[in-house]
């Protein structure tokens, strides 16, 4: 055809002064973005913090010493245990990990019951210790716990005991479980909510455009808490825990999605006359192909962050909910569930082991949130 | 031909042989104003209003105006990227029969869209910075069906090649290229589909001098190797002069001037064509302050609230008191159409004294 | 000859960004006499808006005014080193917007969104000027009709977003001028605009400065504007100013190849259609990535083999007042001195 052009053009062509290769040159969208968030300490390290919480829900039979349910109401109320590694005998130092015992105190005055650790009496502990059976991940039948007393009926409270000898750090890791994933489900419920119904509004345009944003207008200006209360409340009490808990989910993501429709309706109209668009558009691209090919990469991250923000949100009103006990309720375990029986004037004074599942959800929510700022940082990797 | 002859637009100039590529005629694009939740329509943003045009083959015709003229909405309802509300568009491929524009099916469109390209103003908003270059240029390769597989990226890579750029940059990204660079794979897209017309929407508009120049290089050379016809729009009436044969000057969203180039600049026929060409600034401190210096008073018109009679006239200094009443229409004065009352009694002043 | 207002010697600014840097400015020396229009050319990227953005120490982070010297002949008789100051204190503050304004491409960097164009101007006028706050409200009509903007009482109410571009632009100038600068720092001020618009805006600020006196610094990569305005003209490339001269100079006996280069590759009106135009080859390369020798070499057409590639020109003063940095122009010096040495 036209094939002088490679004498021709050099006149014009860019003489490559130095040229240098640079991986940035080769990196796509997603490289950029895990580049720019690996600069950031913070999150990074928020973000292995997410990941080991979510690997614990994963794992919680397992990393858990005993099942949510056990009970041994002797030790009610015993404070947490400091757990050792040695034992010191004649023959020196010696590895045996250990938790010590208690002895039973009567105070005289108010027949209270004290636990105080008894340093002669030694309860032996073992990692991969036999206890309770269950099924790893939902399929392996086992019984092997990460951490376990060696004789499954010696008592080991590294978090102390509730009032009715239960163990707190299983049922802490027990409820991350129900915790961390009513956020990811009730987020997830609000994503294709949000994006089916954004990414209609914006794309069509229009009467439904118009519908859709009244919609949201209407949900957003009902004040959440109340709205929450009155649903919450009106969950029947004979439904299975299983059905509350995705009643709750319901809830939940039901003003969650809001927000997100919103910024996928908001990205599709900004995009749609992006000068790229409009060039796909006379390259012959279809309208779905342009949606796959050019809008979806081109929001996606951002979605991805704001959902990162949008779970520890979602932690937090189930918490609220089940604290007030109008949310899950017992037998289900959750930190909020925890809380919720850990409110009385007396856990406060006497027994204040029993607010630790809160400091599970102040690290959960912090590192959630900064590993969404991160997320929202590096979204865009192609900013000044 | 016989199309052209039918709508009987008369053809400026003497030349019988120029065949017509894009026939414009009484277009119209107008944007309703919407208000309030029920999106009522309270009135229209006459952007392009009543306009005819003829591209010949081969040629380049610039379209120039100040911001907000309606440049860009020609340029783009040309290729229905947006719709238009009133006129004809008419594109008549070398070989084939004329296809209307407006109301071409989805294939037709297709076909017009294959024929006649864009290259958009913005470097960096026109590339999707998520997909690497070569991506971007074989789209349309791909789409339009032209070719499949390892054949596009052949094509691709002598695509680059053609526009200045090293074939290995093929799996490179946007971000990886300077502003002129860009410019170059946006040309590079254009091109790789094989058109005839290409509509440059302020081009060079926002690249560096150097860069500018050798771009414009680029362009011409692409239009020799390419056999292709140009439809310039700019707002650098240097740049419009160097590269274009004709021009049409463009105020609130008509058409007020239009004609060769060089009569255009030598002699201008409009008062606002005169007042464009008079605020060009001059590359040359030693003709600093010679001759009589047209400033323009006021704003641009506002195109959804337009002056009466000439939309102008606000603005011009020979406005009459027909001008605020009669709207002038676009009439054959020497070698250039011109929309004034008084295109032909008015001596108005071009560049050709400052020629060097 | 009378003092200079403003001499700037050795100047850098450099941004430290992830373990590189970037020499935004990387050597500059300029002076500004009073009531001069000097223009600063160069394409974008080449460090303009950096370098007086330094003067006023209003350079963003990480960027840092690492070396060099701005001094500023205050109307005390004073010299301050503007360098020297601590970009927050007292003295630089009393300094920006009073003695030494700037405006810039964007209206809307300058004008805040959420006051009136009035109570801007107004509070500019009482920072500085010891005035009550009818007076200054005075001053400011006052300004805003030099300024050419119609109804000046009425438009004191308005927000910026209610006025057009070249209106902003003028609200902006008022605004600046509300002090009486010495020295007005214009940063592409018409690059966003129309040429219609350009005209009347170069136009105002050209009278402006001959009734008020100021020095103005203007900042642009057209050409065209700067034979229009300027008395001198200082080229900048990659962070350093090539060439400075009169302007007819620049114009008329451009000394170093990239001026020539540039003047040759811009459109003029009144060619010949279809002329060709001469281009500069290559494009400006990455601040980070400066070629050895004279920077400019890879892209020259008068480099000089083994030579320019090499050794790193120095400022060279001509007999008729020109300076340029090429070593066409530089007496002949020793081949082998290490680029470093030189400096
Ligand atoms: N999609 C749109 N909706 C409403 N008004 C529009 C739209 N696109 C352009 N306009 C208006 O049409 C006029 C012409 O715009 P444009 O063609 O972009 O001008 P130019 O390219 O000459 O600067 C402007 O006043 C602009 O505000
Ligand atoms: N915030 C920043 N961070 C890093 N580098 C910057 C920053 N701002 C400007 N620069 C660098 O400084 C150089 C000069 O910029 P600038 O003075 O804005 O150029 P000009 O005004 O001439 O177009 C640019 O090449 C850019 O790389
Ligand atoms: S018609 Fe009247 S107002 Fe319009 S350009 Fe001509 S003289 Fe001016
Ligand atoms: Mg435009
Ligand atoms: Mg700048």
């Amino acid at each position: 055809m036209i094939d002088q052009a490679d004498i021709d053009t050099p006149a014009t062509a860019p003489k490559a002064h130095a040229e240098v290769e640079h991986r940035e040159q080769y990196a796509g969208q997603w490289t950029l973005i895990w580049w720019k968030l690996g600069r950031n300490k913070v999150a990074l390290f928020s973000g292995a913090v997410v990941l080991i919480i979510y690997l614990v829900a994963i794992f919680a039979d397992f990393l858990a010493p005993f099942s949510s349910e056990h009970y041994q109401g002797r030790y009610a109320y015993a404070p947490p245990q400091p757990l050792s590694f040695f034992v010191q005998n004649e023959e020196g130092w010696r590895f045996q990990p250990h938790v010590n015992a208690y002895t039973t105190d009567i105070d005289p005055v108010s027949f209270r019951r004290t636990f105080v650790p008894d340093p002669e009496e030694v309860v032996p502990v073992r990692f991969f210790a036999a206890g309770e059976t269950y099924h790893l991940l939902g399929i392996i039948p086992t019984d092997i716990h990460l951490l376990g007393p060696e004789n499954p009926r010696d008592p080991m409270f590294l978090f102390g005991a509730d009032r009715l000898g239960r163990d707190v750090l299983s049922r802490t890791i027990h409820g991350t479980r129900v915790s961390m994933s009513i956020g990811l489900i009730g987020v997830g419920l609000s994503l294709v909510l949000g994006i089916i119904l954004g990414g209609l509004s914006g794309f069509i345009g229009g009467a439904v455009d118009t519908l859709i944003q009244r919609i949201i207008e209407f949900l957003q200006s009902i004040p959440t808490i109340p709205l929450w209360m009155g649903l919450a409340a009106a969950i029947p009490q004979s439904w299975t825990p299983l059905q509350v808990y995705f009643a709750i989910t319901v809830i939940l993501s039901l003003i969650g999605w809001t927000s997100l429709a919103r910024e996928v309706r908001g990205k599709f109209m900004a995009l749609r006359h992006e000068d790229f668009v409009t060039a796909a558009r006379l390259d012959g691209l279809g309208e779905m192909v342009i949606i796959r090919k050019h809008l979806v990469p081109s929001f996606l991250s951002h979605i991805i962050a704001s959902v990162t923000l949008a779970i520890p949100a979602m932690i937090l009103a189930e918490t609220a909910l089940s604290f007030i006990g109008i949310g899950l309720k017992p037998p289900v375990v959750s930190w909020g569930v925890l809380l919720q029986e850990a409110q009385n004037i007396r856990s406060v004074a006497t027994a204040p082991w029993l607010f630790l599942p809160g400091a599970a959800i102040v690290v959960s929510v912090l590192s959630m949130n900064f590993l969404g700022d991160g997320l929202i940082d590096a979204a865009d990797p192609y900013g000044n | 031909m016989t199309l052209v002859a039918k709508q009987g637009i008369r053809r400026s100039g003497s030349s019988d042989r120029r065949t017509p590529i894009y026939t414009v005629e009484g277009l119209r694009v107008h944007f309703p104003i919407t208000r309030g939740v029920m999106r009522r329509i309270v009135g229209q943003v006459k952007a392009v209003d009543d306009i005819s045009f003829i591209v010949y083959r081969g040629e380049t015709l610039g379209l120039v105006g100040e911001s907000g003229c309606g440049k860009t909405t020609t340029g783009r309802a040309l290729l229905r990227i947006v719709e238009p509300t009133g006129g004809r568009i008419t594109y008549t491929p070398p070989d084939g029969d004329p296809i209307n524009v407006r109301t071409a099916g989805r294939d037709e469109l297709k076909a017009v869209r294959r024929a006649a390209r864009m290259v958009f103003q913005d470097p960096n908003s026109s590339l999707n910075p998520r997909l690497p270059v070569g991506e971007i240029i074989g789209e349309g390769l791909h789409y339009h069906g032209i070719a499949r597989g390892a054949e596009i990226e052949d094509r691709v890579a002598d695509m680059l090649r053609r526009v200045g750029l090293r074939p290995e940059y093929i799996r490179r990204y946007p971000h990886a290229f300077s502003g002129g660079e860009r410019q170059r794979i946006g040309i590079a897209r254009a091109l790789a589909v094989n058109p005839n017309f290409v509509i440059c929407d302020e081009a060079v508009s926002a690249l560096d001098v150097s860069v500018q120049a050798q771009i414009l290089r680029l362009l011409r050379e692409l239009k020799d190797e390419f056999d292709l016809t140009y439809l310039f729009v700019g707002h650098d009436l240097a740049v419009i002069q160097h590269i274009c044969d004709r021009v049409a000057v463009m105020y609130a969203g008509k058409l007020v001037e239009i004609g060769p180039t060089q009569s255009i600049f030598a002699t201008p026929r409009h008062p606002y064509t005169e007042a464009l060409l008079s605020a060009v600034p001059r590359p040359d401190p030693r003709v600093r302050g010679t001759g009589e210096r047209v400033r323009l008073a006021g704003e641009v018109a506002d195109v959804s609230n337009l002056p009466s009679g000439c939309a102008f006239h606000p603005r011009c200094r020979y406005a009459t008191e027909r001008c605020k009443t009669e709207t002038p229409q676009l009439r054959p004065v020497g070698e250039q159409m011109v929309a004034c009352h008084f295109a032909d009694s008015l001596t108005l002043k071009g560049v050709g004294s400052y020629a060097a | 000859m009378t003092q200079p207002l403003l001499e700037i010697s050795g100047l850098k600014t450099h941004f430290g960004v992830g373990g590189t840097t970037i020499r935004a400015v990387d050597g500059v020396d300029l002076v500004v006499n009073p009531g001069e229009t000097v223009c600063l050319v160069g394409e974008s990227g080449c460090g303009k808006s950096m370098m007086a953005r330094s003067i006023l120490r209003i350079v963003p982070p990480p960027g840092q005014v690492t070396a060099g010297q701005i001094n500023l002949h205050r109307q005390s008789g004073k010299v301050v080193d503007l360098a020297a100051l601590d970009p927050k204190g007292a003295e630089i503050r009393s300094i920006r917007g009073r003695e030494v304004a700037m405006i810039f491409q964007e209206p809307m960097t300058a004008l805040g969104p959420v006051q009136t164009i009035g109570s801007q101007i107004t509070d500019a006028i009482q920072l500085h000027l010891k005035v009550s706050r009818k007076e200054a409200r005075n001053q400011a009509i006052e300004v805003l009709t030099r300024v050419g903007m119609p109804r000046p009482e009425q438009r004191l109410e308005a927000y910026p977003f209610q006025l057009s571009g070249g209106m902003r632009q003028r609200a902006m100038i008022a605004l600046a001028l509300s002090c009486q600068p010495r020295l007005l720092i214009a940063d592409e001020p018409t690059t966003a605009l129309d040429v219609t618009t350009q005209a009347v805006i170069l136009d105002l600020i050209r009278d402006l400065q001959a009734e008020m006196g100021m020095a103005v610094l203007f900042i642009t990569h057209d050409l065209g504007v700067v034979a229009e305005i300027a008395d001198s003209v200082a080229v900048m490339y990659l962070g350093r100013v090539v060439e400075r001269a009169a302007v007819d100079d620049i114009f008329h006996n451009a000394r170093h190849p990239y001026t020539r280069g540039l003047l040759r590759s811009i459109p003029r009106l009144g060619i010949r259609v279809g002329e060709e135009l001469d281009t500069i080859e290559g494009m400006v390369p990455n601040p980070f990535n400066r070629p050895s020798g004279c920077s400019f070499h890879p892209r020259c057409v008068e480099m000089i083999p083994g030579r320019c590639d090499r050794v790193d020109p120095s400022r060279t003063r001509l007999p008729d007042g020109t300076e340029v940095r090429c070593l066409l122009h530089e007496p002949h010096r020793q081949e082998t001195a290490p680029a470093g040495a030189l400096q």
